[in-house]
């Protein structure tokens, strides 16, 4: 099971091997997902968040800004994503698959920002919104990645308390 | 020691310095702000908003927390008010960290 502790101005991060193939593959598939329309023009719910609205009351200003920004938002995006899941293949070493690894704080600010690339990118695939999780039947697909985002935003948030908990 | 009283006549021109709060009839050099408004999801984490502002702006935390708590609680919260250029790139962060950020023109 996923844990972590303080290491100096880091923290140590240790993952056992399937949660690193699931947080691999999670951003290596999204990686892939957003290469494959950084340049053209799509109606995705996750593309969209990721490279959302700029002005919600001036539809020219808008088209403008987003445009111009849009390139720059999904490749960083694509970077980040293919970079942490390379990573953490790279840093699992043990034959067991078991990962210990310590992060500095811009590797863990990193894996924070991916972490809610990940998140959104479920959130926006389910149509996930504040009152979901009461509709959910425990037969709805939906539930599982609710799971996930939710075991994805205790290690994000532990992460935060670690990299932003004191000044 | 008295101070010299200066009449109006007197006193030494300056060049004018724009106060950001004239109003337009004060002054017509003024370019209104724009402002940054942050709005509510239900993914971002608190805490992750927080950090972001802190990172973005170099709020304190207090600050960041009390804009945080707005975004939470009103669904929305003017998070800066800057000229044009500056406010895109701003938003254009945000966007970067996840945020729904938008721009718009201080009325």
């Amino acid at each position: 099971m996923a844990s972590l502790r303080p290491d100096g101005d880091g923290v140590r991060l240790m993952l056992d091997a399937q949660e690193v193939e699931v947080l691999a593959s999670l951003a290596q598939g999204l990686a892939q997902r957003v290469a494959a329309v950084q340049h053209g023009v799509t109606d995705d719910p996750v593309i969209d968040r990721f490279a959302p609205t700029v002005s919600r009351g001036d539809r020219d200003l808008d088209g403008e800004l987003r445009a111009m920004l849009r390139g720059d938002l999904l490749s960083t995006r694509e970077a980040r994503l293919s970079a942490f899941a390379d990573d953490l293949r790279a840093w699992q070493g043990d034959p067991s698959g078991r990962l210990d690894h310590r992060l500095d704080p811009d590797a863990a600010m990193r894996a924070i920002e991916v972490l809610n690339d990940l998140r959104i990118a479920l959130a926006s695939t389910i149509g996930f919104d504040e009152d979901l999780r009461q509709r959910l039947e425990d037969s709805d697909p939906r539930k599982d990645a609710v799971q996930l985002m939710d075991a994805l935003a205790w290690l994000q948030g532990s992460l935060i308390e670690f990299l932003d908990g004191d000044d | 020691m008295t101070l010299p009283s200066l009449s109006r006549q007197d006193a030494p021109v300056l060049d004018p310095v724009l106060d950001p709060f004239t109003s337009t009839e004060e002054s017509t050099h003024e370019v209104p702000p724009w402002l940054v408004v942050v709005w509510d999801d239900p993914v971002n984490l608190m805490t992750y908003v927080t950090m972001v502002l802190r990172r973005v702006f170099g709020y304190s935390r207090a600050h960041a927390e009390q804009l945080m708590l707005r975004v939470h609680n009103e669904g929305r919260a003017v998070v800066a008010a800057e000229p044009r250029e500056q406010a895109e790139l701003h938003v254009a962060q945000l966007h970067g960290y996840g945020l729904q950020a938008t721009l718009e023109r201080d009325s």
